[in-house]
């Protein structure tokens, strides 16, 4: 059986916009559960590095709204971790489904990708594999032989053919330590927020261009897909282009997160559905 | 020649993006020198047998550079990047 791991928490005021659960919180409660997971279920994250130099990267996320629910609906909310499958002995995937005692809130997918710490100082890394002495401690329910489908490229090139693009807007960040892990390395769960300020600031900029534009400041947000290739560090320079398309009943904001220089490709690609 | 690094490296760099060596004729030679400037990088640098650990990519102007190219002669114009693609925290 594929264990379950079930954790409450309380409602903060952070947590949420006037419309929904922040899609930032949503992976930064993720990222934790995440890690309870795999200390109570499997390894700690620390003595993974620490004792086989495994550690792990993340490589997409999803974010899927359910029911609409903002903070004053409850007093708290669940989250379950549940359907950790290990694929090829080298990513694991995680569900994290969210709720309240009345309501589902989201569902967030992780999936990450193994790496073999090949320096404990920097905790620089090469791609890995999972040692079949961990893999014995999983359930043979939790251990799959398939990759999961590439969800971004196929969208994006629906987006992109039959919507229509709207407006285009960069926004310029710096990478500091507030946006990072321990190895000062930027965390995955800050791409939420990078994006978000993206997309309002393109909002803002162009809102006279298209009614529709507005969907993303004054509207809760449906769906969120990104794939991660590249990790910015601390001090790195890096960009949000973003590009607004609408596509039948529903607006689209495609991100990518670029470099301080040109004709790089995207760090991230990240497409947020309103 | 300029050298520079970024990402997990900085900490041991004291937190200095771009180095200027000019007593060196390799890019093996910088890198010695650099290591005797910062000695906490030499460990995270190479590897126990004296190697450029596989987890750097070094780009000679902008050229990937292979670990077997270390020996490449440079002067004073040649820039270094030293890039650090993952990091495992």
């Amino acid at each position: 059986m594929p264990t379950q791991l079930r954790t409450e928490w309380a409602f903060d005021t952070s947590q949420f916009t006037p419309h929904q659960f922040q899609a930032r919180s949503l992976l930064s409660v993720s990222f934790n559960v995440m890690w309870n997971w795999m200390r109570t279920r499997f390894i700690s994250f620390r003595r993974s590095i620490q004792e086989h130099g495994l550690s792990w990267v993340i490589i997409r996320t999803e974010i899927e709204y359910h029911d609409r629910v903002t903070y004053f609906d409850a007093d708290g909310f669940e989250a379950v971790v549940e359907n950790v499958k290990l694929r090829r002995n080298r990513m694991l995937e995680f569900h994290v489904e969210f709720r309240t005692a009345e309501k589902r809130i989201a569902t967030v997918t992780v999936l990450l990708l193994a790496v073999k710490v090949v320096d404990h100082d920097s905790l620089s890394a090469l791609p890995g594999k999972v040692d079949h002495t961990l893999v014995e401690l999983l359930s043979s329910a939790e251990i799959h032989s398939t990759v999961p489908a590439r969800v971004v490229p196929s969208l994006l090139e629906k987006i992109q053919q039959y919507g229509t693009p709207v407006a285009e807007g960069l926004y310029p960040f710096t990478v500091h330590r507030h946006l990072c892990e321990v190895a000062d390395q930027w965390c995955f769960v800050e791409l939420a927020g990078l994006v978000g300020a993206g997309r309002e600031s393109l909002v803002t900029a162009h809102r006279s261009k298209d009614a529709d534009l507005l969907r993303g400041l004054s509207e809760p947000m449906k769906s969120l897909w990104a794939e991660l290739r590249h990790a910015y560090f601390l001090f790195d320079e890096g960009r949000v282009k973003t590009t607004s398309y609408v596509f039948g009943e529903r607006v689209y904001f495609v991100h990518r997160l670029l470099g301080g220089q040109a004709n790089q490709e995207p760090y991230a690609t990240v497409i947020e559905e309103f | 020649m300029l050298i520079r690094l970024s990402g997990p490296l900085l900490r041991f760099m004291k937190y200095q993006k771009e180095h200027e060596i000019n007593e060196a004729q390799t890019v093996q030679r910088a890198l010695h020198v650099l290591t005797d400037r910062y000695p906490n990088l030499k460990s995270v640098l190479y590897d126990t047998t004296g190697n450029v650990r596989a987890t750097h990519r070094f780009f000679l102007n902008g050229t990937p550079l292979a670990s077997s190219g270390m020996d490449s002669q440079v002067g004073s114009s040649d820039c270094l990047d030293i890039l650090t693609p993952i990091a495992g925290g």
